[in-house]
C-alpha cells in the first residue's frame, strides 16, 4: 500500500487528506508541524510521497523541503506543495525542489491525480 | 568741514570739466568695461545705464542718474537721488538740483519716505551710504516708483556699480516665499511615513526626505546623485523596471507601481510608488516626483489574512467534497457526525476570523472606536470569566480581584482582552492545569494578571507574541478561536488605555500574561 505523509497544521484538512487517501487505498500519516513532519520522516518508514502546506507556525513547507533536501535518505521523496496564498517568490520554495502544487481551496480529483502520478514514477525520475 | 569738502568736490568737478577731452585712458578702459557688463546685466534699466555711462565716459561725468517708466529726469552729472512728482521736486531741493553736490541727510530721509522703509532700516542704510560717501563713493539712486528703487554706487569719478534693487514689497514677497518654501521643504523633510523625493530628467536623486531615510535606511549623502534605479532588485534593473516607470510617468504624466524595493542593508520591502514628471513653463521635462509607502506590513496582512480565509474554506469544501463522492459511489456515509461537526467548527471560525480580521484592519487605520468612561474593571475581570465559569474550565479558574479599581476607558474592549488572555490561557494549556486570574493595584495603577500553567512560550518567540497574526508554534493543531491576531488586538486596545501588555514565560512550565492601566484620579468635590 503506497504511504503518504501529510504535514499539515490545519486538522480539517489532514482530515480530509486522511479520510480521502485512505479511502482511495492509500497508508496516510499525519504531522501537524514542520518539525514533527521531518521527525516522522527520519523515524520511518519513508512515504512514498509527501503532501506539505506552505504556511505553517513554526517551520513552514519551504524550510522542511530545504531539510529534506539536504538528507540524503529521503532527499529523493516527492513532494506536493499545498497553500492558502499566493506567494512571494522569495517565500517559496526553489523551482525542481516540489513536483506538484495545490492551491487551497483544491480540488480532490486534483489532489488524487497527482498522488497517483508521483507513487507510479520511479524515484530516479524526479529529480 | 561740510561746505569745505563739497567745495572741494565742486572744485574737482569744475577740473574734471575742464579735463574734459583728456580722459585717462585707464578711467576709459574701466568705464567701458562697466558699461560693457551693465549691458550684458539682465536688469531692467541696462541699455539705458550702458547708454548713461557711455555719456559720462565721453563728457567726463561723475554719476548717474536713471529714471525710467515716464521718468522725466536723466541727467549726467553731479547729483544723488531725484524722485518722482512730489518727491522728485523735493529731492532736487535736497540736493541742491542738478549740477550741484548732494545732501547726504536729506537724501537719507528721502530715500526713507521713497521706498517707506521702517526708521530701523533706513537708520542702517542711512549709515552704510554715509560710510561711502566718506569714501568719496557716490550714489546713483533709480526710483522707478514709490516703494522700489534701484541704487548705483559711483566709484571715484565714472565706474559705476548696480548694488541692487530694493523694494519694500518685493522684499517682504520674497520673504513671505521663502518662507513659505521653508515651510514646505519642513512639511516634505519631516514626513516620516512617505519617501518624498526628486529625481532629475536623467534619473539622479536630487533630495531625500526623513521618510526616504526610515523607510530604504540610506542617508541623503549616501544617495544625492545616484541613479534611483538603486533601489530596485537586480532582477528589476535588469528587466529595465526604473527607466520603464519614467517613461510612462513622461507618457501620462504621473504613474504608479507596486514592486519589491531594496533597503540599505540589501533587505527588501514592498513599495507602492507613484511617479510624477515635473515640466518648467516652458513644458520641458525637468524630472520626476516621487512618493513611495513602504506597504510591506499591509501586504503580509492580506497575505495572511487571505491564506486565514482560505483554511476553514478548504476544510469545509474537503468535506463536502468528500461526502459528495461517498454519497455518488453509493459508499456508506462513514464519520459523517464528526465530519459535520468540524465543517460547523469551521465556518464558526471563519465567522471569527472575519470579525477579528476586520477589528485588526480598524486597528491599522486608526479607526477602532473606544470609549472614555469610568469603568471598574473587578466587572470586567468578572464578565469576562462569565462564560467560562459555566463550563468544564470553570473549576480550574481560580479568580482573585478587589474593589474599586477604577479606569477610564471602553468596559466591552477591556473585557476583550481579559478575554483574549483567558482563551489563551485555555488553549495553551492542553493538559487542563489551573488558571488564576488577579486583579490587583500598584501605585496608581491597575495590574491584572492571567497566569496558566501550559506549554509556555519558547525563549525565541516571547517578543513576537504581540505581533499581527503571530501564532505559537508549540501546539498541535489548532482551536478554533485560534487566529494570531488576539494578543495583536489586545495589545492595541491597552496601549489605547495608556497602559501596557507584557509576557512572562518559561518553556514547559506556563506563561502570565500582565496588564497594566493608569487607575482613574477621581477629582474630589468638596
Amino acid at each position: 500500500m503506497p504511504r503518504v505523509l501529510v504535514i499539515e497544521d490545519e486538522p480539517a484538512i489532514a482530515m480530509v487528506f486522511q479520510e480521502f487517501l485512505s479511502e482511495e487505498g492509500y497508508e496516510v500519516i499525519v504531522a501537524f508541524d514542520g518539525v514533527a513532519g521531518l521527525d516522522r520522516l527520519r523515524r520511518g518508514p519513508l512515504p512514498d510521497v509527501v503532501i506539505v502546506d506552505l504556511f505553517m507556525p513554526g517551520m513552514g513547507g519551504r524550510e522542511v523541503i530545504q531539510s529534506m533536501r539536504a538528507e540524503p535518505s529521503f532527499a529523493h521523496l516527492p513532494v506536493i506543495v499545498v497553500t492558502g496564498a499566493v506567494p512571494d517568490a522569495r517565500d517559496f520554495p526553489p523551482e525542481g525542489s516540489f513536483q506538484a502544487l495545490l492551491g487551497k481551496p483544491f480540488e480532490l480529483k486534483a489532489v488524487l491525480q497527482h498522488v497517483e502520478q508521483l507513487t507510479a514514477a520511479p524515484a530516479s525520475e524526479l529529480i | 568741514m561740510e561746505s569745505q569738502r563739497y567745495g572741494a568736490r565742486q572744485d574737482d568737478w569744475a577740473g574734471a570739466k575742464s579735463e574734459r577731452m583728456i580722459l585717462p585712458a585707464r578711467w576709459a578702459v574701466i568705464a567701458i568695461g562697466v558699461s560693457l557688463l551693465l549691458f550684458f546685466y539682465k536688469g531692467e534699466n541696462r541699455l539705458f545705464c550702458s547708454a548713461l555711462i557711455l555719456g559720462a565716459i565721453i563728457y567726463n561725468a561723475v554719476a548717474a542718474v536713471i529714471l525710467k517708466r515716464g521718468g522725466s529726469l536723466a541727467a549726467i552729472g553731479y547729483i544723488s537721488v531725484i524722485v518722482h512728482g512730489t518727491l522728485g521736486v523735493l529731492g532736487l531741493l535736497a540736493t541742491g538740483g542738478i549740477h550741484s553736490p548732494f545732501h547726504p541727510v536729506l537724501t537719507l530721509v528721502l530715500l526713507a519716505a521713497a521706498i517707506r522703509l521702517p526708521f530701523d532700516e533706513a537708520l542702517l542704510i542711512g549709515t552704510v551710504f554715509l560710510c561711502l560717501f566718506a569714501l568719496g563713493c557716490w550714489l546713483v539712486v533709480n526710483v522707478n516708483e514709490p516703494g522700489h528703487i534701484s541704487i548705483f554706487l559711483g566709484l571715484n569719478t565714472v565706474a559705476l556699480v548696480m548694488l541692487g534693487t530694493l523694494s519694500r514689497e518685493q522684499a517682504a514677497a520674497k520673504e513671505a516665499f521663502a518662507q513659505s518654501e521653508e515651510r514646505y521643504r519642513l512639511l516634505v523633510e519631516g514626513v516620516k511615513d512617505y519617501a518624498l523625493y526628486m529625481i532629475d530628467a536623467k534619473g539622479r536623486v536630487v533630495n531625500w526626505n526623513i521618510g526616504a531615510e526610515r523607510i530604504t535606511g540610506h542617508k541623503a549623502d549616501e544617495v544625492v546623485g545616484k541613479h534611483f534605479g538603486c533601489f530596485y532588485p537586480p532582477e528589476d534593473v535588469k528587466a529595465g523596471k526604473p527607466d520603464c516607470e519614467i517613461r510612462l510617468a513622461i507618457e501620462a504624466g504621473h504613474h504608479e507601481d507596486e514592486g519589491w524595493r531594496l533597503r540599505r542593508d540589501g533587505s527588501r520591502f514592498w513599495a507602492s510608488d507613484v511617479t510624477t514628471a515635473l515640466c518648467d513653463e516652458n513644458g520641458k521635462l525637468w524630472g520626476f516626483a516621487r512618493v513611495t509607502r513602504d506597504t510591506t506590513e499591509r501586504k503580509r496582512f492580506v497575505q495572511i489574512a487571505a491564506h486565514e480565509l482560505r483554511n476553514p474554506i478548504a476544510g469545509v469544501k474537503g468535506i463536502l467534497s468528500l461526502l459528495r463522492q461517498r454519497v455518488t459511489d453509493g459508499k456508506p456515509l462513514q464519520s459523517f457526525g464528526r465530519l459535520s461537526e468540524v465543517m460547523e467548527r469551521e465556518i464558526d471560525r471563519l465567522s471569527v476570523l472575519i470579525g477579528e480580521i476586520l477589528e485588526a484592519f480598524y486597528l491599522q487605520e486608526g479607526r477602532l472606536e473606544t470609549k472614555r468612561m469610568p469603568v471598574d474593571l473587578e466587572r470586567v475581570v468578572q464578565a469576562a470569566l462569565s462564560p467560562y465559569l459555566v463550563t468544564v474550565e470553570g473549576s480550574r479558574l481560580e479568580c482573585r480581584t478587589c474593589p474599586d479599581m477604577i479606569v477610564l476607558g471602553d468596559a466591552h474592549r477591556l473585557e476583550e482582552v481579559i478575554r483574549n488572555l483567558l482563551s489563551n490561557a485555555i488553549k495553551y494549556s492542553p493538559a487542563g492545569g489551573p488558571i488564576e486570574v488577579v486583579l490587583s493595584s500598584r501605585g496608581q495603577r491597575a495590574d491584572v494578571f492571567v497566569r496558566d500553567t501550559g506549554v509556555g512560550i519558547p525563549r525565541e518567540q516571547i517578543g513576537r507574541v504581540f505581533e499581527v497574526f503571530f501564532r505559537g508554534s508549540n501546539l498541535a493543531g489548532r482551536d478554533p478561536g485560534g487566529m494570531g491576531l488576539g494578543l495583536y488586538i489586545s495589545k492595541a486596545i491597552v496601549e489605547e488605555h495608556g497602559g501596557r501588555i507584557w509576557a512572562e514565560s518559561e518553556e514547559g512550565t506556563g506563561s502570565v500574561f500582565h496588564v497594566e492601566l493608569p487607575l482613574y484620579q477621581r477629582k474630589e468635590v468638596s
